[in-house]
């Protein structure tokens, strides 16, 4: 999306990417436009924009939402615990400490 | 295809893929240009997102590429957090309109840009009718058109993460919604835990042909159904609930032989006090209250008493009031008080006499216990 200079740094400040709601960067256009695109076209290809107000605010009911669902299902996640020689051969430790 | 960039959110609780119905199939038509049209399957369309390699994969394992039943489960209990039916539409890939197909609870103005419905009403307060098209983007009618998502955990994944199910399909939408609802009224309000089953079942529905005319073709459409395991072992339960429960039912307590009844004539009993003739009743009485001289503290009137009558009454007040004397058939309750208190010191002067039998020490203490209520009543 093309735009001039002030409405994109405006655009840059209130907006995230609609796909990954990461940041936003500004390049330059043709005939003196600026285009707004996401920060990181490799990992999204998302076009459009949302408020980064609305990002905000679901990332924090995401919060409550993952503790619901752990008093909901508290059996869904099995935690396994790997032995002692194990997490000391993965962390480089060969024989002990 | 997998997704990119949709769980790079950082979500608590994120989505991690969506299950589709068709998919996009390019063609080139007579013109020579390269047409996409959705094309319906019969099975599950799983995509994961380009970060979710471990959880595809173990997706993979257990249902592989072609899906046609998936094990979920819904993530909370009220179905409008897990269940979107709108109708919406949207034009270069921005959403323009959506209503609950009676108002509009979003809605552009597509040929100003302005926002006319904003969280269910305009500018002037007023909810705003639905309607099908909303306006044209060049020659093409911009339609608003129904969409359901369902948000499913599958447990297989042993994650605390969801895909969203998507179906653009009428009857889907309105048989999810009744699904999710019976499932919901048949577990007493409870969707959490059931195990539920994603399916799609081959179903002939009556579509639209290019002349107008209808047609009835098979379509494979979904439906949420619950575990037969599950269903079975609640119709167990349930059958186990409606029985009659009987014996749990606690028995009345014994009522003793000789209780007075309404009515009854004492005159007739051993030990009955004296008939009221006026004259004083001489008997030895003895004030009981002596031993609580000297304390520092009065006890209440209440404690005087249990400590005078250290027996529980077993009179109820409504016996007690209901109670007459033998000879003139008249309510203890309208006798005159000093009366009942000449009678209720006779009475305790025969329960002193240690030559009493069993059945005249109990019918005299509930004369005693009947006298003392009626007593206190007239204080």
């Amino acid at each position: 999306m093309q735009m001039g200079i002030h409405l994109a740094m405006e655009t840059q400040r209130r907006y995230v990417c609609a796909r990954c709601w990461g940041p936003l960067i500004i390049l330059p256009g043709e005939d003196r436009q600026m285009q707004v695109v996401c920060a990181n076209p490799a990992r999204c290809d998302g076009k459009g924009f949302v408020t980064r107000k609305y990002a905000e605010r679901r990332r924090e009911e995401s919060i409550a939402e993952l503790w619901e669902v752990r008093s909901n299902y508290p059996d869904l996640v099995r935690r396994t615990r790997k032995p002692t020689a194990q997490l000391l051969a993965e962390l480089g430790f060969q024989g002990g400490i | 295809m997998a997704i990119k960039g949709l769980t790079d959110r950082n979500l608590a609780f994120p989505q991690i893929g969506n299950i589709r119905k068709g998919e996009k199939v390019t063609k080139v038509n007579a013109e020579g240009k390269t047409v996409s049209f959705p094309h319906d399957l019969k099975y599950f369309k799983v995509e994961f997102d380009a970060q979710e390699g471990d959880r595809e994969q173990a997706f993979r394992e257990v249902y592989h590429d072609k899906p046609t039943e998936i094990n979920i489960r819904i993530p909370f209990n009220q179905i409008d957090r897990c269940w979107d039916p709108f109708c919406e539409a949207y034009t270069a890939g921005r959403m323009v309109a959506r209503s609950d197909g009676e108002f509009f609870s979003y809605l552009v103005n597509l040929t100003t840009g302005a926002m006319e419905v904003v969280n269910g009403v305009n500018d002037k307060g007023e909810k705003v009718p639905h309607r099908e098209i909303i306006g044209k983007a060049g020659k093409t009618d911009i339609k608003c058109r129904p969409v359901g998502r369902l948000k499913v955990i599958i447990p297989e994944l042993r994650s605390y993460a969801y895909l969203v199910v998507h179906t653009t399909s009428v009857i889907d939408i309105r048989n999810i919604s009744e699904q999710l609802a019976a499932i919901q009224y048949a577990n007493d309000g409870n969707l959490i835990g059931v195990p539920l089953i994603l399916r799609r079942r081959p179903k002939m529905v009556s579509t639209p042909t290019a002349d107008g005319k209808r047609t009835r073709l098979e379509k494979w459409m979904l439906s949420i159904e619950v575990d037969p395991k599950w269903v079975a072992a609640r119709f167990a339960q349930l059958e186990l609930m409606a029985l009659p429960s009987g014996a749990s039912k606690p028995a009345l307590p014994d009522v003793p032989e000789d209780t007075p009844e309404t009515g009854e004539d004492w005159s007739q009993d051993e030990g009955a006090p004296p008939e009221e003739s006026g004259a004083p009743i001489e008997a030895e009485y003895t004030d009981r209250t002596d031993s609580l001289e000297g304390e520092p503290n009065e006890p209440p009137l209440a404690d005087l008493r249990r400590a005078a009558w250290p027996e529980e009454p077993k009179v109820s007040l409504t016996m007690a009031e209901s109670v007459r004397t033998g000879d003139t058939k008249e309510a203890y309750l309208d006798i005159p008080r000093e009366i009942i208190a000449k009678r209720l010191e006779a009475i305790k002067n025969t329960l002193a006499n240690n030559h009493l039998t069993e059945a005249q020490r109990e019918a005299n203490e509930l004369r005693r216990d009947v006298a003392q209520i009626i007593l206190d009543l007239k204080i």
